[in-house]
């Protein structure tokens, strides 16, 4: 049974090659690549319904025992994960389908190679192959990037190109020390040695602060988010949404991971990301403000929330990392329907900036009711999903003492709250004379529908999500029971090989 | 650290440093060159971490009496890397041709 932990990375890929190959009309394609986001979805729900009970799945690729060969590890987290990440790229392959224009033929190959590397980022369980996974995603992001982007526009994608490749070089580099370090790259086997050998080397930190450098680039911390905004606010609204809803988080994902294993108690990497966290809070919201365009916006947006999600990280007690994980799925779902509902009012008014838009209240009631939903679980207006993330985050730091972390969030949160205010005063209750043109399909309100839907499940149903988020959390921090997980993972050899080749 | 490795070290510290102050010009081939360099420093950073290969032979196991194999593993992760780079390089090679064909100079600007 745990060999099926490789099919929510087998099945995009493989999904990716056929419609690479596959130059039918395009209906089929579609078609196609909807039926197969729904497998994918359909099976990593039975994945989260497993690891919810049992213990966390392990399949050690190509039957090599565990320190030695890959493994791939699905826990409750990774499964809630590759889950989400799964709805998102659904939603917006049903969004692509309604587009009025044709896209190009290599978006929907391409957004399936993205999808296979975050999910292979989300279940890997070997540092390298993490790098590896990442590689892939970041490929299939560049390569979308420079396809979807008006000629003139390529210039934005520089500094994203530029950023990204200097962090995956400093990424191996860390792989590197941590090999000489540890002597292995398993993760499992390096929280063993963490735990017998080097509690208190500084080694370790140095290498901590290296990956809080390399994963805070990818998730769009403050100092180093420059290539974000520009580069995701050039690119259509669906592709778009699944940028925004994937790639962050999977910096996200990896920094509580591997701080989870990394972690010595030496408080200079939480340090950093606490301060950093503060910055991104309100620096992120602060520009949000100063711009009209709405894409720009719901980028900022992004970046302010990745602070949430780095001061629930910088508290690190068990309930603040619970929280996060709550608010990122959370976070997931709204961002990129938020983005969906951003390129719809862009069809109906045929502009970018607000200022242009107008009159949408009195002619598409409801859009208007689907973004004031997702902006109000956005901002974490109580029943809403974002609001018990937050809560949880702010109860963790009230704990802990952390009052300029709780009162940055409550900021950066009320700033939240203007900015969705002011978008919706200016696009959605303005009297203007914007002539609306029907040139949104059903199919894109689907998704869109859709995905105000789970967020508002996630939301009311508060008590089976801070449930499976404390489920997470616990079977993260149990390292125990994940070492003893991945070292017996020993699958019988394939066909009866030995070892003594000549 | 025997002193080959402390050769290798100090030219991919010297790598690193050139590589960074190419990235940090406007001129899409010193970008390249730049990034190239970077990519190489982290190659040979990670054959520095597979430790003095003084004394100890291939890691090909034959019935030669060897006892001292070199650690194949930093090996195999370069070979991975040198791939993964040479993909990226290529795109990146092709990125900047479009952009400088687009913006009818060799330097990036976004403005």
């Amino acid at each position: 049974m745990n060999t099926l932990a490789v099919i929510p990375i087998i099945f995009p890929l493989i999904t990716g090659i056929v419609l690479t190959l596959w130059r039918c009309s395009s209906a089929y394609r579609h078609a196609y690549m909807i039926l197969s986001c729904v497998v994918h979805v359909l099976f990593s729900t039975w994945l989260v319904v497993r690891t919810a009970v049992e213990p966390v799945i392990v399949m050690a690729i190509g039957g090599w025992k565990a320190p030695f060969g890959i493994v791939l590890t699905i826990d409750h987290f990774a499964a809630l994960l590759i889950a989400t990440a799964g709805i998102i790229t659904l939603a917006v392959s049903v969004y692509t389908a309604g587009e009025s224009k044709p896209p190009h033929p290599l978006r929907l190959p391409l957004m399936h190679f993205m999808l296979a590397g975050v999910c292979l980022s989300f279940s890997t369980g070997d540092f390298f192959n993490l790098f590896v996974a990442f590689e892939i995603m970041l490929m299939a992001s560049y390569a979308l990037l420079v396809l979807e982007y008006r000629p003139s526009d390529l210039k934005y994608a520089y500094s994203y190109l530029l950023l990204n490749i200097i962090g995956s070089g400093l990424f191996l580099a860390a792989g590197g020390l941590v090999y000489r370090l540890f002597g292995t790259l398993n993760f499992a086997d390096i929280s063993e040695r963490l735990l017998f050998t080097m509690g208190t080397d500084n080694r370790v930190v140095i290498i901590s602060v290296l990956m809080v450098f390399v994963y805070g680039l990818k998730a769009g911390m403050f100092p180093l988010f420059y290539w974000l905004p520009k580069s995701y606010a050039a690119l259509p609204p669906a592709i778009g949404g699944l940028f925004a809803g994937l790639l962050t988080k999977v910096g996200i994902y990896a920094l509580i991971r591997i701080l989870n294993l990394l972690f010595n108690n030496d408080p200079l990497p939480l340090l950093i990301l606490f301060v950093a966290s503060l910055f991104t809070m309100i620096v992120g919201i602060l520009l949000a403000l100063t711009h009209r365009s709405i894409r720009m916006i719901l980028s900022f947006n992004l970046i302010a929330h990745i602070g949430f999600m780095v001061l629930g990280i910088s508290i690190f007690t068990g309930t603040s990392i619970m929280g996060t994980v709550y608010y990122m799925i959370h976070h997931m779902v709204v961002i990129s329907s938020l983005f969906l509902i951003a390129g719809i009012m862009m069809n109906e008014t045929g502009s970018d900036s607000i200022d242009k838009m107008g009159n949408l209240f009195k002619q598409r009631p409801l859009l208007s009711v689907l973004f004031g939903l997702q902006a109000l679980a956005l901002v974490g207006i109580p029943p809403f999903s974002g609001f018990w993330g937050k809560l949880i985050i702010i109860a963790s730091g009230i704990s802990m003492g952390s009052f300029i972390g709780i009162g940055a969030l409550i900021i950066s949160s009320v700033l939240t709250l203007l900015s969705m205010i002011i978008i919706w005063f200016r696009a959605f209750y303005s009297e203007t004379d914007t002539v609306l043109v029907k040139h949104t399909s059903s199919l894109q309100y689907v998704s869109v529908i859709g995905l105000t839907a789970l967020s508002l499940c996630l939301g009311l149903g508060s008590f089976y999500g801070t449930n499976a988020a404390m489920r997470a959390t616990d079977q993260l921090q149990d390292l125990g029971t994940y070492q003893w997980m991945v070292n017996q993972a020993v699958v019988k050899p394939i066909g009866g090989v030995t070892n003594d080749a000549h | 650290m025997s002193d080959l490795n402390l050769i290798v070290s100090i030219i991919a510290s010297l790598f690193v440093s050139v590589g960074i102050y190419l990235v940090l010009h406007r001129s899409v081939i010193n970008i390249l060159m730049g990034l190239g360099l970077l990519t190489h420093a982290t190659n040979l950073l990670i054959l520095v971490m597979s430790g003095s290969p003084i004394g100890k032979s291939a890691p090909i196991v034959l019935d030669s009496g060897a006892q001292v194999y070199v650690d194949p593993l930093p090996q195999a992760l370069i070979l991975t890397a040198i791939v993964i780079g040479f993909g990226v390089t290529a795109f990146m090679v092709v990125f900047f041709y479009r952009l400088v064909k687009e913006n009818q100079r060799t330097e990036v600007n976004e403005s």
